[in-house]
């Protein structure tokens, strides 16, 4: 933070960021658009409004915190636009994205990575991001009511209906 | 701890194939050196702020001149269809205007009317029969003079009714 505070060593810091966080923002952005090429864009826009705006995150405690509202916030924008973009032109690659996926699946490990993905890419939005948090990066509710800025409550209504909705695609097959 | 709670939570909710594969999945393997390319990208993208602006504004001149062009093709079509009124005005009916109105009409605003071609009007109306023939081939000024004298009672004869 002390360097990112630094105008002449801030580039120095955004380098260090990008390198301790960037593979886990990675992970988290991929588990809601899917496909690396999606994945990239989403994170290099992410990385953009971090840079530009860095001087409103207040300390290391927040760092964490701040870093993953932005790459949620940017991964729903996408998907929603995404989402226009498809019913504008009746184009539905969701339905594609299975097989598009299924020549790179070969081990156990990635066979069960596959199913979940194509289990999460069933859910809204924002469900993918609260299950993403809870499910794979075992965040805490409260730690995630304030990514979300939303209340315990909710997070875990939506964690509940996302884990049904899973759990009845992966007992299909 | 956390990931007690979470195996917990899927137990609760009868949950058995998530919470069999909880902690299993692996990750996506990130191709070599992504992450230094990933921040000079970012950090080039970040600081081109300016050539982004221009750009924006080039696209906003150049969405004003296609509504500008749009408003006067829109402006220049509106002004032909002013034109529609007064051409159903010529499409008029005159016969089904009685004859004392169109009198009326002429009587009340009779000085906004050229009295040169509402004679010649009146004339053809009229018919022919009613002017005395003139005076044919080359015309001395005593035969001009012994016309006008002689002959323009016809002008008295005419009936206002005439003229329509």
């Amino acid at each position: 933070m002390q360097l990112l505070g630094n105008p002449a060593r801030r580039e120095q810091g955004f380098r260090l960021l990008v390198n301790t966080y960037g593979d886990r923002l990675y992970q988290h952005i991929r588990r809601m658009v899917h496909t690396h090429e999606d994945t990239d864009d989403v994170l290099q826009n992410t990385m953009v409004k971090v840079f530009r705006s860095i001087d409103r995150c207040r300390g290391l405690s927040q760092l964490y915190t701040w870093l993953y509202r932005i790459a949620t916030n940017e991964s729903l924008t996408f998907l929603e636009r995404q989402k226009r973009q498809r019913t504008l032109f009746a184009d539905s690659t969701e339905n594609n994205f299975p097989e598009a996926r299924a020549a790179e699946v070969e081990l156990d490990g990635e066979h069960i990575r596959q199913r979940l993905d194509q289990a999460i890419a069933t859910l809204p939005p924002k469900q993918k991001a609260v299950f993403s948090m809870r499910y794979f990066e075992e965040k805490s509710y409260q730690e995630m009511a304030g990514i979300f800025t939303t209340s315990v409550g909710a997070l875990k209504a939506s964690y509940h209906h996302a884990v049904k909705k899973i759990e009845s695609y992966l007992s299909l097959d | 701890m956390e990931e007690n709670d979470i195996k917990k939570e899927l137990d609760a909710q009868e949950a058995p194939l998530l919470r069999a594969q909880q902690g299993k999945v692996p990750k996506w393997e990130l191709p070599s050196g992504y992450l230094d390319q990933l921040a000079d990208r970012a950090l080039d993208q970040a600081t081109a702020k300016p050539v982004t602006t221009y750009r924006r504004l080039r696209v906003v001149a150049r969405w004003a001149v296609a509504a500008a062009v749009i408003l006067v093709a829109g402006f220049w079509w509106m002004s032909n269809q002013s034109f529609e009124p007064t051409a159903q005005l010529a499409e008029l009916d005159w016969n089904s205007i009685p004859t004392e109105d169109l009198q009326q009409y002429v009587s009340d605003n009779i000085e906004e009317f050229d009295l040169d071609l509402l004679a010649e009007g009146a004339l053809e109306t009229a018919g022919s029969t009613v002017v005395p023939p003139a005076p044919a081939g080359d015309v001395s000024i005593e035969a001009l003079e012994e016309f006008l004298q002689d002959d323009d009672e016809w002008l008295d004869d005419l009936e206002s009714e005439d003229w329509f």
